[in-house]
C-alpha cells in the first residue's frame, strides 16, 4: 500500500511548488555529514577564530628578505635565458644615493662549457650593468648563444673605470637548458588552452 | 590466446602500442576558516565533471569486460582533499544546490521544450553524481579508483607534494627530494602501494633529477617531446621508444601529435562546433535575483555548471547544444584518434626494430570540466582501442618496460611541457618575486632540522616542526607563480603563498624563541591538515629517503 493510498487526509494542501522547495530545504539543511575525524586536541576553535590566527600570522609574519651576508642566486630559465636575484646586506649601502664614486653595480656572468672548470675567472664572461639595484633585486639574463651543455656562474660586485672589479657576492652554478634539435611544437599546452586545471577559472576571495 | 595473436590473424596492420596518461591535480584549497570558500569549488567541479564520470567510464568498461590500459596520475594535495571529511560534507552541500537550481531551471524553461530537456540532463547528471558519490562510493572515490586498479587495467601513479616545478626548487636539492618524497609517502598511505611512474610536475625535468626519483624506487617518468628530443644521446626511436637514464630509470616522450589533436585551440577536437560551449554559463546569464542563491556571496557570478550552448564557432549567435549530435561527433573524433595512431604506427613499425610506443598525457580535468563529452571520447578511445580490429595495443608505460627491458641509454634535456618548453612560465616578471622568498624559507628549514638533530625535542616542538615543514610545501606549489602568470585568480595566488611563507615564518620564530603558543599552532595544524604523517626530520640535506627502497611493493594488480 502506497503513502497515498493509505487513507491519510491531511488539512494542510501543497501545490508542486512546495513540496518542491520543502524538500530542497530539508536536502540543504540535513544533508547526511561525513563524520569529522580532524583531530585538535583539546583545543577548540571556531572558523572566525581560525580566520583571526591565520590573519594575525599574516599580518605579523609576512615574509620579507633578510640576509646574514650578501647573496646572488642564478635560475636557469630557457636556453636564452637565465635568472638572476642578489641581496647585497650592508653592502648596500655602498650604491646609497649621492655616491659621487664611479663604479657601477655590475652582474658578470662566466659562461664555463668545461665542466671541470672550476675557476671562474678563467671562463669567459660578459657584464650586465645594474640600474636601479634598489628597485629590484632580480633581472632575466638574456644569454647570447648557447651551444652544448654550458655551465654558468655569476658574481655581483662594483665595477670601476679602470676596469677593476670588487666582488660582493657569488652565485651558485646552473646548466642553461640545451636546445640542440630544430624543435617547433606549438606549446599550446598549458597556456592558450584553457584546459589546465578547474583553477584557470574564477575570482579570487 | 593473446590479443597480438589475434590481431595477427585478422589484420594486416603493423603492431605499436599507445599510453594514456591522465594527470589529475589541483591545488589544496581547503578553507575551514569559512564557512564556505569560492576556491573550492574548483575541487567541487571537478570531482563532478570529471572525477565520477571516469570512475563511469571504468565501471562501464569493466562490466562490458573491455580490456583497456589506462594510467592515472593522483596528485598528492588532490589525494588528500578526496579524502578530507570537511570537503566530503561540503561538496555534498555543492551538489544539493547545484540540484536545486536544475530543478529550479525545470520550472524556468517549462515554456521552452529544447532548454526544459536540457535542464533536465542536467538535473539527471547531478542526480547520477550524487548518488554516485554518496551512495556507491561512500564519498570515498579513492576506493573506488584502487578497486579498477586491483584489475591490473588501471595503473595509478603520483607527483610531488604539493606539485612543486622541481627544476625551479632545484636550488636545493632537499627541497625538490621532500617534494618526491613527501609525494610517494601520501601516494603510499592512500593507495597502499608504490607508484612504478612519477609525474613530474607541469613534466618540469633537469638532468639529474632522475637520481631523486631513483632514489625514491621510481621505474619511470615522463617528459615533453623535446626532452627526450634533445637528449644526451640523439634517439634512435624518437620518442616512440623510451630513453634510459644511466641509473636505469626510464624517461617517455610526449607524442606531439596525439597531443595537438586534443590541446591545440585551432585544431583539437574540443573546440569543434558540435561540443558544449564552456563559457556560456546560466551564472553569467541569467538575472542576479534568480542566480543569487548559486553565486557567491549573492553578487559575484560565477560558473554553475548549467550550460545550454554548443560552440557553434565564429562570432555566429550561439545555438543550442544538442547532447546526441555531440555524442555522436564525440565517437567520430574517438575514431579519427584512433585511426590516426594507427597510420602512425603503420609508419614507424616500419624503421623500428620494435613496437612504437605512443604516450598521450592530458590533464585530468579536460576531459568532462572544459570538454563536456571528454569522458565520453576517453571511453570511445578505449573501447575502440581494444578491438581486434587495429594493430593498436594499449600499455601502461609500467608495462611497456617489462616487456622491452631493454632501452637506448640517454639522458633527457632539461624541460617542462609549458609554454616555450621550459621554466620560463614558472618564472618571469609576474611571478619572479616568490622565489627569493621560497629559497630562504627552504634554507631556514634545513638549518632548523639540522640545529635540532640529535635533540630531544618536545612533543609540542615537533608539532611545530612538522607543521613548519606542511607550510613549506604548501608554498611550493607550482599553481602559485601559474596563476599569477596567466593573470586567473592573481589576488588568490599572491595571499596562499605569503600566508604559507608567513605561517612558516611565525613557527620559525616560535621554535627560535621558545614559545611555542599551542592553541595558535592548533589553529596552523587544522587549516592546513595536509600530510598528517609528516616528519621533519626527513627535511635534511643528507637525501635520506622517507620509507621507499628501490624493491618496494609497487602498484601492480
Amino acid at each position: 500500500m502506497t503513502f497515498l493510498h493509505s487513507g491519510y487526509s491531511s488539512k494542510i494542501n501543497l501545490s508542486a511548488e512546495e513540496l518542491l522547495a520543502i524538500s530542497q530545504e530539508i536536502s540543504r539543511d540535513f544533508t547526511p555529514c561525513f563524520s569529522s575525524r580532524i583531530s585538535a586536541g583539546n583545543i577548540r576553535l571556531s572558523p572566525r577564530e581560525l580566520l583571526d590566527i591565520s590573519q594575525e600570522i599574516s599580518r605579523d609574519f609576512a615574509p620579507k628578505l633578510s640576509y646574514d651576508a650578501p647573496e646572488l642566486m642564478l635560475l636557469p630559465v630557457d636556453p636564452r635565458h637565465l635568472h638572476a636575484y642578489w641581496h647585497l646586506g650592508e653592502s648596500q649601502e655602498i650604491l646609497a644615493p649621492g655616491d659621487d664614486s664611479e663604479a657601477r653595480l655590475t652582474l658578470r656572468i662566466y659562461s664555463q662549457p668545461d665542466e671541470e672548470q672550476e675557476a671562474a675567472e678563467t671562463a669567459s664572461w660578459f657584464d650586465i650593468a645594474i640600474d636601479n639595484a634598489k628597485a629590484k633585486a632580480g633581472q632575466s639574463v638574456p644569454l647570447s648563444e648557447t651551444a652544448g651543455e654550458t655551465a654558468y656562474s655569476a658574481a655581483i660586485g662594483l665595477c670601476y673605470p679602470d676596469d677593476s672589479f670588487t666582488v660582493l657576492a657569488r652565485s651558485n652554478r646552473v646548466h642553461a637548458p640545451v636546445e640542440r634539435a630544430e624543435w617547433s611544437q606549438g606549446h599550446e599546452h598549458s597556456v592558450t588552452s584553457p584546459s589546465r586545471t578547474a583553477s584557470g577559472q574564477g575570482t579570487g576571495r | 590466446m593473446t590479443k597480438s595473436l589475434l590481431r595477427s590473424a585478422h589484420t594486416s596492420s603493423r603492431q605499436g602500442f599507445l599510453s594514456l596518461i591522465l594527470h589529475a591535480h589541483l591545488p589544496y584549497v581547503r578553507h575551514p576558516e569559512h564557512d564556505s570558500f569560492f576556491e573550492e569549488n574548483w575541487l567541487f567541479e571537478a570531482m563532478t565533471e570529471c572525477y565520477l564520470p571516469l570512475i563511469g567510464v571504468l565501471d562501464r568498461l569493466h562490466a562490458d569486460n573491455v580490456d583497456y590500459r589506462l594510467t592515472l596520475s593522483l596528485s598528492p594535495t588532490l589525494i588528500s582533499m578526496l579524502r578530507d571529511d570537511l570537503l566530503q560534507t561540503r561538496y555534498l552541500k555543492y551538489l544539493q544546490g547545484r540540484l536545486e537550481l536544475a530543478e529550479k531551471e525545470i520550472l524556468r524553461t517549462r515554456r521552452q521544450p529544447a532548454y526544459r530537456k536540457l535542464s533536465r540532463l542536467y538535473r539527471r547528471f547531478f542526480l547520477s553524481a550524487l548518488n554516485t558519490y554518496r551512495d556507491r562510493c561512500q564519498g570515498d572515490l579513492l576506493t573506488a579508483l584502487k578497486k579498477h586498479q586491483a584489475t591490473g587495467k588501471l595503473e595509478l601513479i603520483t607527483t610531488a607534494a604539493t606539485h612543486g616545478f622541481l627544476p625551479l626548487l632545484n636550488a636545493s636539492e632537499t627541497a625538490v627530494r621532500n617534494q618526491i618524497n613527501i609525494g610517494i609517502a601520501t601516494f603510499k598511505t592512500h593507495l597502499g602501494c608504490t607508484p612504478a611512474g612519477f609525474w613530474l610536475p607541469e613534466c618540469g625535468y633537469y638532468p639529474g633529477l632522475e637520481s631523486v626519483l631513483a632514489d625514491a624506487g621510481i621505474q619511470y617518468f615522463f617528459v615533453d617531446t623535446h626532452g627526450v628530443m634533445n637528449a644526451s644521446e640523439q634517439p634512435r626511436h624518437g620518442v616512440y621508444a623510451p630513453i634510459v637514464c644511466g641509473n636505469g630509470v626510464a624517461a617517455f616522450g610526449r607524442d606531439p601529435e596525439s597531443s595537438r589533436q586534443v590541446w591545440s585551440a585551432k585544431e583539437g577536437y574540443p573546440g569543434d562546433a558540435d561540443y558544449r560551449e564552456y563559457y556560456s554559463d546560466i551564472g553569467f546569464e541569467r538575472e542576479l535575483d534568480y542566480i543569487a542563491p548559486y553565486i557567491l556571496d549573492g553578487k559575484t557570478r560565477i560558473n554553475t555548471g548549467i550550460k545550454y550552448h554548443r560552440v557553434t564557432g565564429g562570432n555566429l549567435p550561439k545555438e543550442i547544444y544538442n547532447p546526441r549530435q555531440a555524442r555522436a561527433k564525440a565517437f567520430e573524433h574517438a575514431r579519427d584518434f584512433i585511426g590516426k595512431r594507427q597510420r602512425q604506427i603503420d609508419l614507424l613499425g616500419a624503421a623500428m626494430d620494435r613496437p612504437p610506443i605512443i604516450v598521450a598525457p592530458y590533464d585530468a580535468e579536460l576531459f568532462g570540466h572544459w570538454w563536456f563529452e571528454g569522458a565520453y571520447w576517453l571511453e570511445c578511445v578505449l573501447r575502440l582501442a581494444s578491438e581486434n580490429t587495429n594493430g593498436i595495443e594499449l600499455i601502461s608505460c609500467g608495462d611497456y618496460l617489462q616487456r622491452q627491458p631493454s632501452n637506448q641509454a640517454a639522458t633527457p634535456a632539461a624541460s617542462s611541457w609549458g609554454s616555450e618548453g621550459y621554466s620560463g612560465y614558472w618564472i618571469n616578471e609576474a611571478n619572479d618575486w616568490i622565489y627569493p622568498l621560497l629559497h630562504k624559507a627552504e634554507r631556514d628549514m634545513e638549518r632548523l632540522v639540522r640545529d635540532v638533530q640529535g635533540l630531544t625535542v618536545t612533543a609540542l616542538q615537533a608539532r611545530a616542526l612538522n607543521q613548519a615543514a606542511r607550510s613549506i610545501l604548501l608554498a611550493q606549489a607550482s599553481d602559485w607563480p601559474f596563476m599569477m602568470k596567466a593573470g586567473t585568480t592573481v589576488g588568490y595566488a599572491n595571499k596562499r603563498i605569503t600566508d604559507y611563507l608567513a605561517r612558516f615564518n611565525y613557527l620559525h620564530d616560535s621554535f627560535r624563541k621558545n614559545r611555542i603558543n599551542e592553541r595558535y599552532l592548533t589553529a596552523l595544524e587544522i587549516m592546513d591538515n595536509i600530510f598528517p604523517n609528516i616528519d621533519f626530520r626527513d627535511y635534511n640535506a643528507s637525501g635520506a629517503s622517507v620509507v621507499f627502497k628501490p624493491h618496494a611493493h609497487h602498484c601492480k594488480a
